[in-house]
């Protein structure tokens, strides 16, 4: 057998060059012995086969001559043939030559193919990218170059289509920015003679709202039909983005007829003029008051019959903790596993025994029969009660019956178990306070909320704080005293092992309130009645309902390292509609959505039939015969109880762990969900930009999505975890004090997709040190900053996104001093060139990269394997 | 059919108010009554609460002022970086006082309280009176205390007046942050 010496294959032949080697090849056997006397020259390779390229439509045999730009499903399959198989591959290189550009106006799965020894064909895909410009119609060419193997170009050497343009979008977008109006109760403060209802409308949109009214109504009646106790209607000023308008409400204590319940009522008309469909902003509140005008506290003398021994009617239903498909009692079901996978945790599992969580929220019903029993005597702390008369200091009760907020984030962390009525909680057995941080808007609430006091009240004891609130957004700084108060938390609270802080990562996700990057695209054809006329069918278009409209980082909290991050999931395994995205995101947990369609959290809420929210929930009377339930508790603000009751089973199962043990272990114990979610990528000035990523998977094995974060918390997998992690064994954290800058200023190229790229270069460290957090600083001057996209890379090529192009808070903001989280690079080695990329995606508007500089946040994290 | 109109004791208080306003007016060419003060990360112009500048005051280069009555509001007025700011205060409405955030380009509430820090907390309820406050608290862990102020004093003076005794490290205004609410 004659053998060929070096390398053989993928060699390019020609007619010439196959003659020349069949001699050579002679040659070299007859010089090599070991050969058969009769040996005789091997019969010549074949010609070179003709190499040919075809289109089809995914799926189908028939040929195309036209793709859409905006047509998603415009997969189309090329197909490389050969005339003949060969006994050896061919490797075939593919040149785009057509007015459309490669990368920026279209994609290649492939810019060249192999088609294996022995196959005929091989394929690749022709996708178009998106994009917002007025080009017209381009064509795509693509034609055989290069061609290594047996082979030679035939005559179908090329293929063409035509690439239809939809016209610019968004072209008036910058003048179509509005403000919006949300309204908020403070109080009421409670007098002698009087009740004073303060109101407080914002502007959370971008654009000053004009003059409009302002009304209030109090009533006996929850729908405020029939008797009205009192009602006034004023003027409302033009309020500036960012502003508010306060205003008092003071009804007299007689027009009240007695004790009872008393509803209220704030609600402001449309600014239709200014933002055709918003809806009025409205906010109901109220109060329970005693005869003498003094409030009654939210501990009624209600018989709640419990049953010691007796599993939680409602526990069925709770599909956070186990998800079997169960509707809970919403028209349709879940999946089977989209929960907190707790399954071995709920049969012999730790409960939470003694873990302290504060609920920092609207209030707690302390005395609720579902969480009385975990409710630790004497630490929650009411901040009204110099406002409210006859209320206590330790009761941190919601004045208003339309739902307290606090009260139903607490059934999901700790619902006693197996007391024969509602729920349980994700650890029924922790010892709960709360605080009424979010009915007050006192100067030292949050010092006092947070871990920062030792008395009126002591939060120093507490080991987990639930934040299911947040901003609304914008560029803001995250103050020093903020910082300061959350690195006392972490460094000195549980004996110097950290309190844990978790917060709810936003609710933004859909929230455009200042603008929409919304238009119509052209989505196909149809005949014309005449039988003739092509008519064009356009659809709604919105890049916001794919990237989010409000980035889950647009809150300072949510870009210190000490703060876990919580997202919100389905029960079907998917986002939640309204969970924000964004690189500061740590987990995900259960939430749901709303409870009618689809399953949302059950839980406790105000006691009492008509008290609370269960006016919205669809709890059969006999599973819920006094009202004291909901089953569309919904929000973040669902998911973060959740985390924050598999937080407390991991500090029961190691009491030693630190702060940084617990996020280690819910990062690297977090499951994949939502896996196929795909890239979102447009084209802008002829470049590409991802704009919403697939899931990654970082240099140190971590997977990372901006939607979820490490992913959903798996407890009894981080419990599997827990049982091998040595406590304390991540290094020493330094915290902060790794900061490397770039001062040289550089233009960002007006909508363009690749944008400005700068690097700085990370050493000096140790080798053991890993990336915990990064926090990119940067200070941008432009004169619409909604524009811009701001993309962090790593030494090892992960790519984060942590400011979206068209992040609704930046609508009509100028110049950007700003600081942003990225959790992505978990693990990895900060040593290296750090890129930041700034893209800006719209045109008219130039701008500058001034400055930027990063922050580590380091220590020794194990890579996941 | 009840239907109790708000009180009249407090649109009674309006119109003393803007009797005192009048009196209160303050030229233009007077001293400056906005004072600057560096607080929370932002440099700000603190407003006087119950005056009126019926011409625009440059306080600091580049911005002009001017707080005047229109119907039921005082109305606060900013040209600052060649852009227009506003805020309505209700005549009748909470007590607000207002800073501008020369940063931000807003403006902001000031809070009735002071943060104080001091080497020695030893005579923080001296320090409590001599800034006419109320009460106050000490948060030791996090190294600073806080002194609630009754609504007729100004933040801004009181401030200025403990920067300069000697038991106090440092005393600033506070601003109203954004608004938290229910996720």
């Amino acid at each position: 057998m004659c053998q060929c010496r070096g390398r053989c294959e993928d060699r390019p032949y020609s007619l010439k060059t196959l003659a020349t080697l069949a001699t050579l090849t002679l040659i070299g056997c007859s010089g090599g012995g070991g050969g058969s006397n009769e040996q005789t020259a091997p019969p010549p390779p074949p010609p070179p086969t003709e190499v040919s390229l075809t289109l089809a439509t995914e799926g189908t045999e028939s040929e195309i001559t036209e793709i859409d730009e905006w047509d998603e499903r415009a997969s189309v399959e090329l197909t490389v043939a050969l005339a003949e198989t060969r006994d050896t591959g061919v490797l075939v290189n593919l040149n785009s030559t057509g007015s459309a550009t490669l990368g920026g106006d279209f994609e290649l799965s492939e810019r060249q193919v192999r088609i294996p020894g022995g196959s005929r064909t091989a394929s690749l895909h022709i996708s178009p990218i998106r994009d917002f410009e007025a080009e017209g119609d381009e064509t795509i060419h693509i034609a055989l170059g290069t061609i290594e193997g047996n082979a030679e170009a035939g005559d179908s050497a090329s293929v063409s289509l035509a690439l239809t343009d939809q016209g610019a979008l968004f072209e008036n977008t910058k003048d179509n920015i509005y403000g919006k109006l949300y309204v908020s109760f403070h109080g009421p403060a409670i007098e002698r003679d009087a009740v004073t209802f303060s109101a407080s409308v914002h502007n959370i949109g971008s654009a000053e709202t004009s003059s409009t009214k302002l009304g209030f109504w109090a009533s006996t009646r929850n729908d405020f039909r029939g008797r009205r106790l009192f009602y006034e209607v004023i003027d409302l000023p033009p309020i500036m983005p960012g502003g508010n308008f306060l205003s008092n409400f003071r009804v007299a204590l007689d027009a009240f007829p007695g004790a009872g319940t008393y509803y209220a009522i704030i609600l402001t008309d449309s600014p239709a003029e200014e933002a055709p469909g918003v809806r009025r902003a409205e906010r109901r509140g109220g109060l329970v008051i005693q005869g003498d005008g003094s409030v009654r506290v939210r501990c009624p003398d209600l018989e709640r019959n419990q049953s010691p021994g007796i599993e939680d009617p409602l526990r069925p239903a709770q599909w956070n903790l186990a998800n079997t498909g169960q509707d809970a009692y919403a028209r349709t079901g879940g999946i089977e596993g989209a929960d907190l996978r707790m399954t071995e945790t709920l049969d012999n599992g730790p409960t939470g025994k003694g873990i302290r969580v504060a609920v920092v929220d609207t209030g707690m019903e302390i005395c609720h029969p579902d969480l009385a029993a975990n409710v630790e005597a004497g630490t929650s702390f009411n901040f009204n009660q110099g406002s409210w008369r006859g209320s206590l200091e330790t009761d941190p009760f919601f004045l208003a019956t339309f739902g307290d907020h606090g009260t139903s984030v607490a059934g999901i962390i700790g619902a006693v178990a197996n007391n024969g009525i509602g729920l349980r909680g994700v650890a029924p057995d922790v010892r709960l306070r709360a605080y009424n941080f979010l009915s007050t808007r006192r100067a030292d609430s949050a010092s006092d909320s947070l871990g920062g006091s030792s008395n009126r009240p002591n939060s120093s004891d507490v080991d987990i704080f639930n934040m299911s609130f947040g901003l609304f957004g914008g560029e803001y700084l995250t103050l020093p005293e903020d910082r300061k108060l959350f690195q006392h938390g972490v460094r000195n609270l549980r004996s110097g092992k950290g309190a844990l802080y978790i917060q709810a990562g936003g609710n933004g996700f859909n929230r455009c309130n200042s603008m929409l990057r919304r238009d119509e695209v052209r989505v196909g054809e149809t005949e014309g009645s005449d039988g003739v006329t092509v008519t064009p069918v356009f659809e709604d278009y919105d890049i916001n309902a794919e990237i989010g409209c409000v980035s889950a980082n647009t809150d300072p909290w949510r870009n210190l390292p000490y703060i876990i991050q919580v997202g919100a999931f389905r029960a079907d395994d998917t986002k939640s509609s309204y969970s924000s995205a964004g690189s500061a995101l740590w987990v995900s947990a259960p939430a749901g959505q709303w409870g009618i369609a689809h399953p949302g959290q059950i839980t406790t809420d105000q006691m009492g039939r008509n008290q609370g929210y269960d006016a919205n929930s669809i709890i059969p009377a006999n599973e819920n015969p006094h009202g004291d339930y909901i089953n569309s508790f919904t929000g973040t603000s669902a998911a973060a109880p959740s985390a924050s009751g598999a937080v407390a089973l991991l500090l029961e199962a190691n009491p030693d762990f630190t702060w940084r043990d617990v996020k280690y272990i819910l990062a690297r114990s977090a499951r994949i969900l939502d896996a196929d979610i795909d890239e979102v990528k447009i084209g802008f000035g002829g470049e590409a930009a991802v704009l919403r990523h697939r899931w990654i998977t970082n240099a140190a094995g971590y997977h990372f999505h901006n939607w979820y974060g490490f992913g959903a918390i798996d407890v009894d997998a981080a419990l599997a975890l827990a049982a091998t992690h040595a406590p304390d064994s991540l290094g020493t954290f330094r915290d902060g004090m790794d900061v490397f800058a770039v001062r040289e200023a550089v233009n960002i190229p007006d909508h363009q997709g690749g944008g400005v790229r700068q690097r700085v270069n990370v050493n000096g460290l140790d080798d053991a040190l890993k990336v915990e957090s990064v926090v990119v600083q940067f200070s941008i001057t432009h004169p619409f900053t909604n524009d811009l996209g701001i993309y962090l890379v790593s030494p090892s090529g992960t790519t984060s996104l942590v400011n979206p192009p068209f992040n609704d808070v930046l609508a009509d903001n100028e110049d950007l001093d700003w600081e942003l989280l990225s959790n992505a690079f978990y693990g990895e080695s900060p040593l290296g060139d750090w890129t930041l990329r700034v893209i800006d995606a719209a045109a008219g508007d130039v701008g500058t990269l001034e400055s930027w500089s990063l922050t580590f946040y380091l220590g020794e994290i194990p890579a996941k394997s | 059919m009840n239907h109790p109109q708000r009180t009249t004791h407090a649109r009674s208080s309006v119109r003393l108010g803007l009797i005192g306003l009048v009196l209160l007016a303050i030229s233009a060419h007077a001293q400056s009554p906005l004072m600057p003060a560096r607080t929370m990360g932002a440099n700000v112009l603190v407003l006087p609460a119950n005056a009126i500048l019926s011409e625009q005051v440059e306080s600091v280069p580049g911005t002009r002022m001017s707080i005047v009555v229109e119907g039921d509001f005082r109305v606060y007025r900013a040209r600052h970086k060649g852009k227009d700011h506003q805020v309505h205060v209700a005549l009748d409405g909470p007590a607000r006082r207002l800073a501008f955030d020369l940063k931000e380009g807003r403006f902001r509430d000031v809070l009735p309280s002071l943060r104080i820090e001091m080497d020695d907390y030893a005579d923080f309820d001296t320090v409590v009176a001599q800034a006419g406050g109320t009460g106050g608290k000490i948060y030791e862990a996090l190294g600073f205390a806080l002194i609630s102020l009754p609504d007729d004093v100004n933040p801004a003076e009181a401030a200025a007046e403990l920067s300069a005794s000697r038991s106090v490290t440092s005393a600033t205004i506070q601003l109203q942050g954004p608004l938290y609410v229910p996720m």
